[in-house]
């Protein structure tokens, strides 16, 4: 059965939004605090930590709005395996995979570090590929690509997160080993234009909606 | 009344200075309570942080809210989405959407009066 949409719909894509720009925040300040331990550590690590529970907050309140809201139909089973869902599948599972990611990552870090720091710092650099998956996620399974000021929001986050790498933890390793962190370097600027390139030619164009897997009984309804 | 260059009197916190203390340990003593005094700050100052993110976050998802409310159903939707989640919450309060201004009629008005 399909219905119009409901305000869960709405909070779904919004709270969407504020997950991803707040998992920015969060990737922002952990790149900060791991280029420059100096600059004010205490802060960066106690922002880097609240605002990584803020995301879970928001990320929850994401996951619980689209399970509750009628429209997509959207379930439990949707919202904790991947690539299940009629909605969009591929692009909703990208944002479930970042979520057991993200979830791991903060899990893990909480108890005071008890894993080994090893393990500790690779999970966190999985946080990157994480990140990309989110933002995946938000551009291929979002109704909202092509409203200018979630695109605005989008470019801000990219740009912040790219930037804090480039500028900061790019920089802090280039004197040690300057082959490998241009090679980082080159690979974060060639993956963020090949997301540009993408959603301007996927998720920005009209068809979208239908390509992407929406359900045809919904894409009449709207 | 004690000069400038004096110590602080002892806080609450046990951390006082003996008054037969040598200099060494007023100084001691006294970065202490400097290191202490620096860390309650910075405590507030993340707390506050964390306070002003937070704030925003919910106001940035309520402009989202209404955006792409408006955008898809328009400002007498997002109304009725908005109460429509208040009574979810609060079943009681009795809210109804604002009463719409008096559009146009199916018929054409009939004049009851002489006129003209």
């Amino acid at each position: 059965m399909i219905s119009s949409p409901s305000p869960f719909w709405f909070l779904d894509r919004s709270a969407g939004e504020v997950t991803l720009l707040l998992m920015s925040a969060v990737m922002i300040l952990g790149i900060i605090r791991s280029a420059v331990p100096t600059a004010f550590p205490f802060l960066v690590e106690g922002a880097h930590i609240n605002l990584a529970l803020l995301t879970v907050a928001f990320a929850g309140l994401h996951i619980v709005a689209a399970i509750l809201d009628p429209f997509a139909s959207l379930g439990p089973v949707d919202a904790l395996v991947p690539f299940v869902s009629a909605y969009r599948g591929t692009w909703l599972g990208l944002g479930v995979i970042s979520g057991y990611v993200y979830a791991i990552t903060v899990v893990i870090s909480w108890p005071a570090r008890r894993f080994p720091r090893a393990t500790w710092v690779w999970l966190h650099r999985t946080m990157y590929v994480t990140w990309v998956l989110a933002l995946l996620h938000s551009l291929g399974t979002g109704s909202d690509a092509t409203n200018e000021l979630f695109l605005l929001l989008n470019v801000a986050a990219v740009a912040g997160v790219l930037i804090a790498f480039l500028g900061f933890r790019v920089a802090e390793g280039w004197s040690a080993l300057p082959p490998v962190w241009a090679a980082l370097a080159v690979v974060a600027v060639l993956v963020t234009l090949g997301i540009a390139v993408w959603a301007v030619d996927g998720p920005l164009q009209p068809g979208w909606a239908r390509s992407s897997g929406t359900p045809p009984d919904l894409l009449r309804s709207r | 009344m004690p000069g400038p260059n004096e110590e602080p009197p002892a806080d609450a916190t046990g951390s006082a200075t003996p008054p037969d203390a040598r200099p060494w340990q007023a100084r001691v003593a006294s970065e202490r309570r400097r290191k202490r005094r620096r860390a309650t700050d910075q405590r507030e100052t993340l707390g506050r942080l964390t306070a002003a993110t937070a704030v925003a976050a919910v106001g940035l998802n309520a402009a989202l809210f209404l955006q792409t409310g408006i955008a898809q159903v328009g400002p007498a939707g997002v109304d009725q989405a908005i109460l429509s989640i208040i009574k979810a919450v609060m079943p009681g309060t009795g809210l109804r959407p604002p009463a719409t201004g008096p559009g146009s009629s199916p018929t054409p008005p009939v004049a009851t009066t002489g006129g003209s």
